[in-house]
């Protein structure tokens, strides 16, 4: 049975080649032999009747072709995974797949290790990628909105803010913000004030190129708080590296805060505003609604922060 | 060309006058012979109205405007040979400006660092704007991405992803080493091939989780790399999750070191199996090849890359 003459399970290899962009990479991802992914690279070309993947400064690259069928593909085959699951109980002991779930590097450092020492027990021969938020944020509204699916993910955890409404989500936890300083800081003792906050050096963890992009940054903005940035990072797991023995302040999650405090030579000072609170919350793929896989693996995130 | 009627040049005479107040050693001193001395000295009486230096039996001393004037007309002389030692080009200490870097976390969390420390202390004037590749998946090469579209000023990436348009440095190169739980009762010690391949992974990714750091066709290690492993863009977070399981995160030796220094709960081992070392190269924008600001920030990566890896 084949659909307008191709062999769906061409687009597996196809998939697994605009991945890897290797055929021999392609080959061990889908454990198959070289040749057989070379003879199929040559049936999808003449099918779509374009290289799909060409060689660009020694490196294979799709084509414009190919970049664009990737995404769909992408939400093709994870629709085809949904049908092959369906009436399918998960057994998590048996279960080999791959689970994406998009975090921030906060949540990858507090609270997935629950989650991932969870999977290590129950379902050990499962892989989980953990991505980063970061490309869902340029986009103002609807920020999760086709993101899930467009990058091949389960799976979102981020702050209630940048989640979507029309997509299943859940409460997994709430957090405050705190402010850090190096231990022998000679300018900052007990605590921050506001004066303190302004005149003093920050480094600002943003996702992308303004302050004004992070969720204390939106907040302290609304509340009129001036702050002077002297480094910008990409996310919150580098602030301390930039505060420790210097006169900057970091401001970053509370959780975040009390770990370093533990290691590394950093005080912990509150923040001179008002608590801001961020409730982090799963949010479920549209693609992957139904799919008992993915529903046992939100379940077993949910169960993770209910002691958390 | 006379400022305010009074040439300039006298200054420097009348400095060394105040300073040793005799022509003769003066004379000496600037390589000038005593009769100009003697002019110029007249020439600053003229215009001071004041003797400045007096006859006070065999010596010359200071009036008090010669003294009041001494520690004025040498400050102004110190900040003009400044001024006038100036090289064209950039000065790291008076530079007002940020740079933007795009680059791994491991570069971001082990040699920025060090980077910004360095700014503070010579370049106060100068902020850092660091970011990561994960939003990008363009048609183009992450460094070309980067630099052309996004106009960011350096660009660090493991060597088999730069891009042949622009110019490039290898910045560091890193053997790797094993990090794991000091618990993990797999290891005794030293870790051996077959507990390598038989433990699960936990792997860095970048580009959205498309590649890993480590560049082998192995079918082992690419098994090890993709099967039955926690893939993670967040290098920073890794450390965190090794606890109590059976981990194994494979991580450019300086890397894994420091982490185990933080964390008394992991530790580093040899890894048993030969990879290549991670090379990371550093790129900027072509059109700006020649500029003294863009040399002296890439001159002072590349040396604090090598303090960062000192093993190296």
């Amino acid at each position: 049975m084949r659909l307008k003459g191709l062999d769906l399970n061409l687009l597996v290899v196809l998939d697994a080649l605009l991945t890897e962009r290797s055929v021999s990479r392609a080959a061990l991802r889908i454990g198959l032999k070289q040749s057989a992914v070379s003879s199929a690279l040559g049936r999808l070309r003449e099918h779509f009747d374009d290289a799909l993947l060409e060689w660009r400064n020694r490196q294979m690259t799709p084509t414009t072709l190919g970049y664009e069928l990737q995404s769909t593909l992408r939400t093709l085959l994870q629709r085809a995974d949904v049908i092959a699951n369906a009436n399918h109980a998960f057994v998590p002991a048996d279960a080999q797949q791959e689970f994406v779930v998009l975090c921030s590097d906060y949540v990858a450092q507090v609270f997935m290790p629950r989650v991932i020492a969870w999977l290590m027990q129950d379902a050990p021969r499962v892989s989980l990628s953990i991505r980063p938020l970061i490309s869902l944020l340029p986009r103002s509204r609807n920020l999760m909105g086709d993101e899930l699916e467009r990058r091949g993910a389960h799976l979102a955890i981020a702050p209630k803010e940048f989640i979507s409404a029309d997509r299943p989500s859940v409460d997994l936890f709430h957090e405050t913000f705190t402010c850090i300083v190096a231990t022998e800081h000679a300018r900052v003792g007990q605590t921050l004030s506001t004066k303190q906050y302004s005149m003093l050096p920050h480094v600002i963890a943003t996702f992308m190129d303004s302050a004004a992009n992070t969720v204390e940054g939106r907040r302290l903005e609304r509340a009129g708080v001036a702050r002077k940035v002297d480094v910008i990072v990409p996310n919150f797991l580098l602030v301390p590296e930039f505060v420790i023995g210097t006169e900057r302040i970091g401001t970053v999650p509370s959780r975040l805060a009390l770990a370093w405090a533990q290691t590394m030579p950093l005080r912990v000072v509150p923040a001179p505003f008002a608590a801001i609170d961020v409730r982090e919350t799963l949010q479920i793929s549209a693609a992957h609604a139904g799919d008992p896989a993915v529903e046992w693996l939100a379940r077993t995130i949910v169960h993770c922060a209910s002691d958390f | 060309m006379r400022y305010r009627s009074i040439d300039l040049n006298l200054l420097v005479v009348l400095d060394a006058l105040l300073d040793d107040p005799s022509v003769t050693r003066v004379a000496d001193r600037l390589n000038v012979g005593q009769p100009a001395i003697s002019a110029m000295l007249a020439r600053l009486r003229e215009h001071f109205g004041d003797p400045l230096l007096v006859q006070q039996g065999r010596t010359l001393t200071l009036t008090p405007v010669a003294i009041e004037l001494k520690p004025i007309v040498h400050e102004w002389l110190e900040r003009a040979r400044v001024l006038t030692a100036t090289k064209p080009g950039f000065d790291p200490a008076r530079a007002e400006r940020r740079f933007s870097i795009a680059c791994s976390e491991i570069v971001a969390g082990f040699v920025l660092p060090l980077m910004s420390a360095r700014l503070a202390k010579m370049a106060p004037g100068i902020g850092l704007n660091i970011r990561t590749f994960s939003a990008f998946r363009s048609a183009r090469s992450p460094a070309v991405e980067v630099l052309e579209r996004q106009g960011v000023d350096f660009v660090v990436l493991p060597s088999l992803f730069t891009s042949a348009e622009h110019p490039r440095r290898p910045l560091l190169t890193a053997p790797y080493r094993c990090l794991v739980w000091r618990g993990n009762e797999a290891i005794r010690g030293t870790l051996d091939e077959a507990t390598f391949y038989a433990l699960p992974h936990i792997v860095p990714t970048l580009l959205d989780g498309s590649v890993t750091t480590i560049e082998s066709d192995d079918a082992l290690i690419h098994r090890a790399q993709r099967e039955r492993v926690v893939r993670t863009e967040h290098l920073l977070a890794i450390p965190f999750a090794i606890p109590r399981t059976p981990l194994i995160a494979t991580l450019p030796a300086f890397v894994a070191e420091r982490f185990a220094a933080r964390q008394p709960d992991l530790q580093v081992v040899d890894c048993p199996i030969p990879l290549p070392p991670l090379a990371e190269v550093v790129q900027w924008q072509q059109t700006r090849e020649n500029d003294p600001a863009y040399v002296w920030f890439k001159d002072t990566l590349l040396d604090c890359a090598l303090e960062a890896t000192p093993a190296a």
